[in-house]
């Protein structure tokens, strides 16, 4: 029986950590021993956000306190997954501590990190390092953009594996008829590159109408938070807060417009959540969203960059039939319908050579 | 007084039998102890002063240089007052050699050795202080220190390393950029232990900090040696507080990872009201410290504006950090793509397109520079002159670099250049290294197109024309390369040995290299292929890069071995091709330099410095790159059945 191992040193209850959670859920069910390994700072954070998976404190996940444990756990693996940049570092410091490791090493890129920080800084460095610090690692991403960079700019062969999203949770539903259209927008002012002043921006312009009359949701911080960063609530806009996933996923359910206005997405986790929710949504045309948006056909994509093409992009999917709006749903629902936890293992597993 | 610099690679030339010797002697003395003596001048030159040499025992050699009057015996009298660096008890041997003859002086080998003066300037604080952190270097800017004792090297700078390090070499350093865009040099140093030491310490002054609002510094720190591959070590920054026996830490400010390349440390300080009585009397000290490290590299600190300025508005992204992410990426697919690719699908609208080459005069190549660094040989350098002046075909000028070769082949090359105008020759002494030599041949021309060539080639007829031709078939090349016979993945007709080893074609003689090339003339599909990196036997560099990139980096490659790849990585992840000449051949010796165990102990260094200054360049898959060049796939098949038409 295969043993793998992916190291996720999060708390969890971010999005590519759930996914992670989910798959080595499915791997498990599929009989392959495959675990989590999350560092002693996150461990209870982890534990109390996964307890509904039994296998957490039945053996699936592993703790560890530096590289020599991590070492220690690894050499149960016949692979460790590395899932972010620092993890690949922690598991590159483990073979380094402990000799004669027989374990085969992979990366679940799941977002190009160096673009999260300031070139010249040290966590760029790092980030930058981590595509060098496994000798023959096996890459592999969710997105055909992802894997480019990482073949482009490293020279690595990525495999592409699906992407997964929770459809327990992330279903559609029916709308009321008749109805206001409503609009949700993700606002998070702590993470630039998901461009809430644009965002904020975008939705002042709806809210006065400019696109016809809509209502409008905006979440992912409090006015608090907005106010800390210098940033007003457009009038006409509903502030939801933070909300916890089966919200954001109720939220997205009544809502018939997703607008992630991102600077670029790697993958693009909400906008595949809103479209399984049955909302059409608008994502930026940089990065990963159109593996599974074609333009006008299952959503729409724009240069976020650009506040015209926003615009525009805007326009075109608020000015949409009901025909149109039904034919651009289905579209979307069936674009994400093949993201599913046991798929997404499958393809994880075929990428590091089992199967 | 100059110090050499501290990679030690200054070695006086070996003494040779001279028709009259100069004479000298040198003494150590106490109170003050002071190094005195004399030496006459070489009767062969008419100098003002003369240069002894000074090589000390684990130490970095020492120029002393003579006062400017002779005594009444013709001689000129030499003083030098010990630093303090050597004032610490120890005794030290000490070579002493006239610098032009490098004959040794009388009482040579001698020992230095005194005690540590009472009077020894304690670490206390003092007005004087004050001014500049950093300003002045008494110590020099080069030379050693003992490593557990507090060191004061400069105004607000002291350096200190734990066991089991003993001495600690250290230098002065200026200019050094994260970007290219940073308009003001900044001052540095460079910190060398002489082995791994638990922990190296610069402790440097906060020039005018301000007690009681907060203040920025940014520290910009890496390790200046590469003892491994993607090397890392644990790095703090502490406040401290100076004391008469050193320095007492208050607080620790950062805790980061430093690597080879140099990286950004931002700290944030705001001192309580106690701190800054504490902080009163001697200053705001920053303690750089790197655990098991050989050293340590850090630039003066520098204070930024007191709060984060509001970034300046990207016209693209609202995260401003993406603008230089982004460009850093591009670089990453340059080299492992195609350099002057006017764009990514991947990355749209993100690429800055590098400048067209220029159009080159017509009728003849344009005017050529051929830098030829020389260390010894007699024949093979010769021949590679002779070739050179056959076979130029338009204007070009032969800059012969000689590193400080015996006087047979220094005899030889004046010989050479006094044949033909078109070659001139640099000569210096001393031997610094390869790569000190070709940068300075690269400083003394100012062609738009240089040629950095090995002394053990052979050119053939008409070589520069095809060069060109590449550089103009393909706009935006930087470099071109040449085929050979022993260039690695330039190699016709095998690029490697069935063992793996790369061929050296032995099928190839000198004497066919007309012939090759008239092969090759024939058979040669001219796909002037693009390569991630050249081969550094022959290639011809644009002005423009190294006018955009900086010359060969002598701090990494000192004797070679990577110093060409690294310039052909910065100057692909600047936007320039590396355009390979598949139609010209230059035969190559290959004639060995150093012995094998140097050649792998240089090797191994070379690819340490590389791993770690191109972290995130896999060059493995840069070789499959050139592996798979189909033009040249094709050529090696087309030249496969080779020694049976040779002659």
């Amino acid at each position: 029986m295969a043993n793998i191992s992916f190291v996720l040193p999060v708390g969890g209850g971010g999005g590519g950590a759930h996914s992670v959670v989910q798959e080595v859920n499915a791997m498990r069910d599929m009989g392959i021993e495959a675990r989590v390994l999350v560092n002693q700072r996150n461990a209870e954070g982890f534990r109390s956000t996964y307890d509904r998976f039994p296998w957490v404190e039945q053996g699936g996940m592993g703790v560890f306190d530096g590289s020599k444990d991590l070492a220690a756990l690894a050499a149960e693996a016949d692979v460790v997954v590395a899932t972010t940049n620092t993890s690949v570092h922690s598991i590159a410091e483990a073979i380094k501590s402990t000799r004669g490791l027989a374990f085969r090493t992979g990366y679940y890129v799941q977002d190009y990190e160096p673009l999260f920080y300031s070139a010249g800084s040290t966590e760029h460095s790092l980030a930058i390092a981590s595509f060098a610090a496994l000798r023959d690692c096996q890459y592999f991403a969710k997105t055909r953009w992802l894997t480019g960079m990482v073949q482009a700019a490293h020279g690595h062969a990525a495999a592409l594996v699906v992407p997964s999203i929770d459809h327990g949770i992330y279903r559609p539903s029916r709308r009321p008829p008749g109805a206001l259209r409503l609009v949700a927008a993700m606002v998070r002012p702590a993470t630039p590159r998901r461009a809430p002043r644009r965002t904020l921006r975008m939705l002042a312009r709806l809210a006065e109408g400019e696109f016809g009359p809509v209502a409008i949701v905006a979440f992912g911080s409090t006015l608090e938070e907005l106010d800390s960063f210098g940033l007003v609530l457009p009038d006409g806009v509903e502030l939801a807060g933070r909300l916890r996933q089966t919200e954001v996923a109720e939220l997205l359910r009544a809502s018939d417009a997703f607008l992630d206005l991102s600077d670029y997405q790697a993958f693009g986790r909400t906008a595949a959540e809103a479209m399984a929710c049955g909302s059409i949504v608008l994502a930026p045309a940089l990065g990963g969203a159109p593996d599974f948006i074609t333009d006008g056909v299952s959503g729409f994509l724009a240069d976020t960059t650009d506040d015209e093409a926003v615009a525009t992009a805007m326009r075109r999917m608020l000015s949409l039939s009901e025909a149109e709006l039904r034919s651009v749903r289905l579209a979307a629902l069936e674009a994400v319908a093949g993201f599913t936890p046991v798929r997404a293992a499958i393809s994880e597993l075929r990428a590091l050579g089992f199967g | 007084m100059v110090n050499n610099r501290m990679d030690g690679s200054a070695e006086p030339r070996k003494p040779e039998a001279l028709a009259a010797e100069p004479g000298g002697e040198l003494r150590l003395t106490q109170s003050p102890p002071t190094l005195r003596g004399w030496a006459d001048p070489d009767p062969g030159l008419a100098e003002e002063r003369i240069e002894i040499g000074l090589d000390i025992a684990g130490c970095a050699s020492v120029i002393l240089t003579s006062e400017a009057h002779r005594d009444a015996q013709g001689r000129f009298r030499i003083t030098w007052p010990l630093p303090l660096s050597l004032r610490d008890g120890l005794p030290r041997q000490a070579r002493a050699f006239h610098m032009a003859s490098g004959l040794e002086l009388e009482g040579s080998p001698l020992t230095l050795c005194a005690p540590p003066p009472a009077d020894r300037p304690a670490l206390e604080p003092s007005k004087a202080d004050e001014a500049g952190t950093g300003l002045r270097w008494p110590e020099g800017l080069a030379g050693s220190c003992p490593a557990p004792l507090l060191s004061p090297l400069a105004e607000g700078v002291v350096v200190q390393a734990t066991s089991p390090a003993r001495m600690l070499r250290f230098e002065l350093l200026a200019d050094v950029s994260l970007t290219s865009d940073q308009p003001v040099p900044r001052r540095g140093l460079r910190v060398l232990a002489d082995e791994v030491a638990d922990g190296v310490f610069i402790h440097m002054r906060l020039g005018d900090a301000v007690p009681d609002r907060p203040e920025r510094w940014l520290i910009t720190a890496w390790l200046p040696e590469a003892t491994e591959a993607q090397l890392q070590a644990r790095f703090d920054i502490t406040l401290g507080c100076r004391e008469a026996e050193g320095f007492r830490p208050l607080r620790r400010l950062r805790r980061g990872t430093l690597f080879r390349r140099p990286c950004e440390h931002p700290v944030e300080l705001l001192l309580s009201a106690d701190e800054a009585e504490q902080l009163a009397a001697g200053g705001v000290w920053l303690a750089l410290h790197v655990h098991l490290a050989k050293g340590l590299s850090a630039l003066l600190p520098e204070r930024m504006p007191a709060t984060p300025l509001a970034p300046t508005p990207s016209p693209r992204f609202e995260d401003v950090r993406l603008v230089g992410a982004f460009a850093h990426t591009v670089e990453f697919l340059r080299v492992h793509g195609e350099a002057g690719a006017e764009g990514h699908p991947l990355l749209p609208g993100l690429w800055v397109s590098p400048q067209a080459s220029r159009p080159s005069a017509a009728g003849t190549h344009p005017f050529t520079q051929i830098i030829l660094p020389i260390y010894n040989g007699n024949e093979e350098v010769r021949q590679c002159l002779h070739a050179l002046r056959a076979a130029a075909t338009g204007p070009m000028q032969v800059v012969m670099v000689d590193d400080g070769s015996r006087e047979f082949t220094a005899e030889m090359l004046r010989a050479e250049a006094a044949e033909d105008p078109r070659f001139i020759l640099h000569r210096r002494d001393v031997n610094r290294g390869y790569t000190k030599s070709i940068n300075e041949g690269v400083m003394l021309t100012g062609a738009e197109w240089v040629v950095v060539l090995n002394s053990d080639t052979i050119v053939p007829h008409g070589w520069l024309d095809r060069l060109h031709a590449a550089a103009a078939a393909r706009p935006g090349t930087g470099m071109v390369g040449a085929l050979s016979n022993a260039a690695t993945w330039q190699s016709l007709p095998a690029a490697k040995r069935p063992d793996g080893s790369w061929s050296t074609n032995d099928v190839i003689e000198p004497r066919h290299l007309a012939q090759v090339q008239a092969l090759l003339d024939e058979l040669s599909e001219r796909a002037y292929p693009e390569f991630p990196v050249l081969n550094g036997f022959c290639t011809m560099i644009s002005r423009r890069v190294f006018d955009t990139v900086g010359l060969y980096d002598e701090d990494a490659f000192p004797m070679g071995y990577g110093e060409e790849v690294d310039l052909c990585l910065r100057a692909r992840r600047a936007g320039f091709r590396l355009t390979l000449a598949d139609d010209c051949f230059v035969y190559h010796h290959k004639s060995v330099s150093f012995g094998s165990a140097t050649r792998l102990r240089l090797s191994r260094a070379g690819g340490l410095e590389m791993t770690n200054k191109h972290s995130g360049v896999i060059i493995p898959a840069l070789e499959r790159l050139m592996q798979n060049s189909a033009p040249l796939g094709r050529l090696r098949a087309r030249f496969s059945d080779l020694a049976s038409e040779l002659d």
